[in-house]
């Protein structure tokens, strides 16, 4: 038998040479690959060392100018990617996530290990709970460490209508510590809050909208109370009416520095919300202030703006119905 | 075209010259930007003028914008008599502040009206229009 290696040295490795080396141990055979059958044919290299001719290439019809079906060499199916700056590539990965191109985004996490931070931090950057979700996210991402949790910034959990996230959703919420915005969605009520230590929310947030078609001002307050940080407050839908006297001082307990933008529409912007708005004890310091509401809750809203007038920077009112139901001194 | 009035009281303000309860634009120096919109049924639209009112270069020294909106609620639609009835004075009103504060701010503030269709007729008769500023007929 021939060994490959005698070929490379030359003539001067005969077979009856003396064995200046002990001979290499072969290697073991690759899981998958095909048994030896029988002696090794000669290789081509031999063949013509012995004048033999190689065999003539069948003629195709364009194999004088195709290349197409030219064996491949190895070297050349690598794909060498030219070291460009980290912070290019993320200026561009940053353009596809201005343009929507999730899909792109998509492709280019798959590109390299050094593009998966910014391709995340895009893909994850909002992201919606519906009612199996959170199940579909712990069955992928078991390692909290390892999941993309801390790459959301805006999370939309939907909690109204048959599609709602179950109240135990909120165990999980403090994984999202770098949440920024926290929506709560949909048609149908919040789950009642029989144990407010099942809410938690990531401490980071600092805008809250809600829009639910049924809720108490109650759950909205326990829901802010929990958002030291809140600046920006969003609320629509509708709200269940309370008995007055459990609305009595309903904001003081609340600790947010509501500083940025403050929109109310329709039911939302009533008297009992504003009222507890005005509770707070740190004072309101919106910058943006935009309500649409009907024309009673008016003179309830004037005195919230009022509030707000230092740092006011952009008022946007929309009455509708505006008229006889005012009463003009 | 009706000359630009003194702004004097309007005639539900009571004899000491107090008006309806309006957003006062006096203490907050920092304001850029006021939107104001109606979806009118009935009524009068004092609040609107009484809030411009208070609007100065020396109040609100950053105002650069002023967008005002008028349109007439398709739910419960009223006449374009009914509509002149009840706002004409109001109307009158709010083209003397938007005038007032073109002066005033000496074109430095953006001035935006839209009117739907009812709304234009309306000030068509009342021949009251908005000087300098741009209208935008959204009918």
């Amino acid at each position: 038998m021939h060994d490959i290696r005698q070929f490379h040295i030359g003539s001067a490795c005969q077979e009856s040479a003396p064995n200046l080396h002990p001979p290499h141990p072969r290697p073991a055979p690759r899981m998958g690959s095909k048994p030896s059958k029988g002696k090794r044919p000669p290789s081509y290299k031999h063949q013509l060392r012995n004048g033999a001719r190689l065999p003539p290439i069948p003629p195709t019809a364009d194999s004088e100018t195709s290349t197409e079906k030219r064996p491949i060499p190895v070297e050349a199916k690598t794909v060498v990617i030219p070291r460009n700056p980290q912070d290019i590539i993320n200026e561009i990965l940053d353009h596809l996530a201005t343009d929507l191109d999730f899909a792109s985004l998509q492709s280019c996490l798959l590109v390299s290990r050094l593009w998966v931070p910014s391709c995340r931090r895009h893909l994850f950057h909002t992201t919606h709970f519906f009612s199996r979700d959170m199940d579909k996210w712990l069955d992928t991402f078991p390692v909290l460490e390892e999941s993309p949790a801390r790459h959301i910034r805006d999370i939309r959990i939907w909690i109204g209508g048959s599609d709602r996230v179950s109240e135990s959703f909120f165990k999980y919420t403090p994984w999202f510590t770098n949440v920024e915005k926290i929506s709560l969605l949909g048609h149908g009520g919040i789950p009642l809050l029989q144990e407010p230590s099942l809410w938690k929310f990531p401490q980071s947030v600092t805008s809250l909208t809600i829009n639910t078609s049924v809720v108490t001002l109650v759950r909205i307050r326990d829901i802010m109370a929990q958002l030291p940080n809140l600046d920006d407050l969003s609320l629509s839908g509708y709200l269940i009416p309370m008995d007055r006297e459990e609305l009595l001082g309903i904001g003081t307990v609340l600790r947010g520095k509501f500083g940025g933008a403050l929109l109310l529409r329709h039911e939302c912007a009533d008297r009992d919300v504003i009222n507890m708005l005005l509770d707070i004890p740190t004072g309101l310091h919106f910058t943006e202030v935009d309500i649409r509401c009907m024309s009673e809750c008016f003179y309830s809203t004037v005195p919230l703006v009022e509030a707000c007038g230092k740092t006011l920077v952009r008022l946007s009112y929309m009455a509708t119905f505006f008229g006889k139901s005012l009463s003009f001194s | 075209m009706h000359e630009i009035s003194s702004l004097t009281p309007p005639p539900n303000v009571d004899g000491n010259g107090t008006i309806e309860r309006s957003f006062d634009f006096s203490d907050s120096p920092n304001v850029q930007e006021v939107n104001f919109g109606v979806i009118w049924v009935d009524g009068a639209l004092r609040w609107i003028p009484v809030a411009l009112s208070t609007l100065g270069p020396t109040t609100s020294p950053r105002l650069s914008v002023i967008r005002l909106h008028f349109a007439r609620s398709h739910i419960v639609t009223r006449t374009v008599e009914t509509l002149i009835h009840e706002t004409s004075y109001d109307l009158r009103w709010v083209a003397d502040e938007v005038a007032r504060i073109e002066r005033e701010f000496k074109g430095a503030v953006n001035v935006t009206v839209r009117l739907d269709a009812v709304f234009e007729e309306a000030l068509n008769t009342l021949n009251v229009s908005f000087h300098f500023c741009g209208v935008n007929d959204t009918s």
